[in-house]
């Protein structure tokens, strides 16, 4: 077995989640082989012949999905294709949430912006596997309501579930967080969809910490602060996680460039315990 | 077993495997291979490229896109003979541990597996090298070190045993004194306490990023992966380049100059020593030779009394 060949995959289906400069969209994509067995949080080097491979996180469960951001060559490239045609699926890579190990918890899912993408396999999962877990909420943020990825998904889900939507910058219809001391919201009972930073969101909403697993993705500056929340909530640091992400190339603990201290964040992550990633150097 | 040989001997053994092997034998330049006797030697010297371009070259085609067809481009297997000094070889430990731990890297298994590595010590360290200090000792299927006007060749890989039975044993009792011992001067514990410490900012000050220390290290194995057209290419690639950890966001996690040259210090004597067991430096002295700024990597990694 070569682990730098990717196999062959066609893609299903498109789905637009942003538009603008820096669209995002979601691409479901089926290998030929039809083989490709992962757990949430894995991810896969996906190749555009001739442009080159991105490492990206999978978005769903059990489908096989990304959720692209376009910034780069890569992802130019890929977000020209159209269904139907073919990439190259390389993986699945790295660790995964231990969700077998939540069996049974409360489980909080904390994402934002793009960093909702992950998080959304850990979703699939739970809701595929509904009875074997308790209680789930979910809190996303992006910078305005046209940014919240998944937002159809999230929005219908909001019947059964605890989901909560966020935006950076007021909008109507979105109840305003108390920006200076966000622990003294008082949310209107059913209002589920707030104008404050993810952190704030996290200390308005109060989450128990009671046999609760918390995990977290977004932006750096926003799971640090989301951190800080969790623990002042009395989190536990192993209660927490989060993934990692760095420059890859090879996906594989070998090419050098995504070590945080001797740790690979492709091979050994990209999920990572909090209390695990604070005895990390500061390097990332 | 050891075996007292001339040097005429092992060149005329070197010689009768020309044929089913790939001899290679280090130029100043690199690794070539021999085509006839008249090229094997014992006293060559430390090429600049090191043995690390035989396994692991500096761009290689991974695969080729036909369509949507993928074709994996594995190189050819090749028995191999590789003379080299005791620093080169042990630097194969280090590209072992990497790139034959799980998952295998077939490009450089294939290459790798069918290799005999024909170690001759050096009698004395080479101008920049500090592989003795650090104590390297010679590694290899066939080791060959000096005695007097002869050689003695220790013959570690029990399938080449017979190939030398015809030769008289060497003295054991003269080779112990020969080999004598030194005091390990590798000085590393301070790197557990010094990730924030001022001396990266001195050290790296006159760095030019160049990144000659990394192509030229045996033991660097950073690569990057392209396409360029419809193949797939590896290619050498080096931590001290800004871009090699930036983000395509723009972010990068090392920023400076400081924080490239610790990274680079911190993963031979501290992270892959934490990973795989082993300081990742073999003390060839290559980088210390060949920088343009004259960084001196036994300035921060050995003892000065």
């Amino acid at each position: 077995m070569n682990p730098y060949l990717p196999k062959p995959a066609v893609i299903k289906e498109i789905h637009r989640e942003v538009e603008g400069e820096r669209a995002i969209k979601t691409f479901r994509i089926r290998p030929i082989d039809g083989n490709f067995d992962f757990t949430p949080g894995q991810t896969a080097m996906v190749s555009v012949f001739g442009k080159g491979e991105s490492m990206f996180a999978i978005s769903a469960y059990p489908d096989i999905e990304f959720t692209v951001m376009r910034v780069g060559r890569v992802t130019s490239a890929l977000h020209q294709m159209k269904k139907g045609d073919t990439v190259g699926i390389r993986g699945p890579l790295g660790n995964g949430f231990p969700v077998k190990e939540w069996e049974g918890k409360n489980i909080l899912l904390i994402g934002g912006g793009v960093g909702m993408a992950p998080l959304r396999s850990v979703l699939h999962y739970i809701l595929d596997n509904r009875d074997k877990y308790g209680g789930l909420t979910v809190m996303c943020g992006a910078r305005t309501s046209k940014d919240i990825i998944y937002r159809d998904e999230l929005e219908k889900l909001m019947d059964g579930e605890d989901v909560w939507l966020s935006v950076d910058n007021e909008e109507e219809g979105w109840f305003k967080l108390n920006w200076d001391k966000p622990e003294e919201s008082q949310i209107p009972d059913g209002t589920r969809k707030l104008v404050g930073f993810v952190p704030m969101v996290v200390a308005a909403v109060k989450p128990s910490p009671e046999n609760c697993i918390a995990v977290t993705c977004g932006p750096p500056v926003m799971i640090k602060f989301v951190v800080q929340n969790l623990l002042k909530l009395g989190f536990k640091e192993e209660q927490i996680y989060t993934t990692l992400e760095n420059k890859m190339k090879c996906g594989i603990g070998k090419c050098g460039r995504c070590n945080i201290g001797s740790v690979y964040v492709c091979k050994d992550g990209p999920v990572f315990r909090y209390d695990f990633i604070k005895k990390l150097p500061p390097d990332f | 077993m050891e075996f007292l040989c001339s040097e005429e001997d092992i060149v005329n053994w070197l010689a009768s495997k020309l044929e089913e092997y790939a001899v290679y034998i280090p130029s100043e330049y690199g690794f070539e291979r021999a085509s006839s006797s008249d090229e094997l030697k014992l006293n060559f010297p430390l090429p600049a490229i090191s043995i690390k371009s035989l396994f692991f070259p500096h761009s290689d085609v991974l695969m080729r896109f036909r369509g949507k067809e993928i074709v994996e481009a594995l190189p050819d297997e090749e028995k191999k003979i590789v003379l080299t000094k005791a620093c080169d070889a042990n630097s194969l430990k280090v590209l072992d541990a990497v790139f034959l731990s799980e998952p295998v890297d077939p490009y450089y298994e294939r290459r790798r597996k069918n290799t005999v590595i024909v170690t001759v010590e050096c009698e004395q360290m080479c101008y920049g090298g500090f592989c003795k200090d650090i104590g390297i000792e010679p590694e290899g299927d066939v080791v060959i070190r000096r005695r007097g006007k002869s050689y003695c060749v220790e013959v570690r890989n029990s399938e080449l045993l017979p190939e030398f039975e015809k030769f008289e044993a060497c003295d054991e009792g003269a080779e112990e004194t020969a080999k004598g011992t030194k005091e390990n001067l590798l000085n590393i514990e301070w790197l557990e306490d010094a990730f924030e410490s001022e001396v990266w900012d001195e050290v790296s000050r006159f760095c030019i990023s160049c990144g000659v220390c990394t192509y030229l290290c045996p033991t660097c194995h950073c690569f990057d992966i392209t396409d360029s057209g419809r193949v797939r290419i590896r290619t050498w690639d080096s931590c001290q380049f800004p871009y090699f950890t930036m983000h395509t966001s723009g972010y990068n996690p090392r920023p400076e100059k400081k924080h490239r040259l610790r990274n680079r210090i911190y993963h031979k004597f501290s992270y892959f020593p934490q990973r795989y067991g082993i300081v990742a430096c073999v003390g060839c002295g290559r980088c210390v030779r060949m920088c343009p700024s004259r960084i001196d990597i036994r300035e921060l990694v050995l003892r000065r009394d």
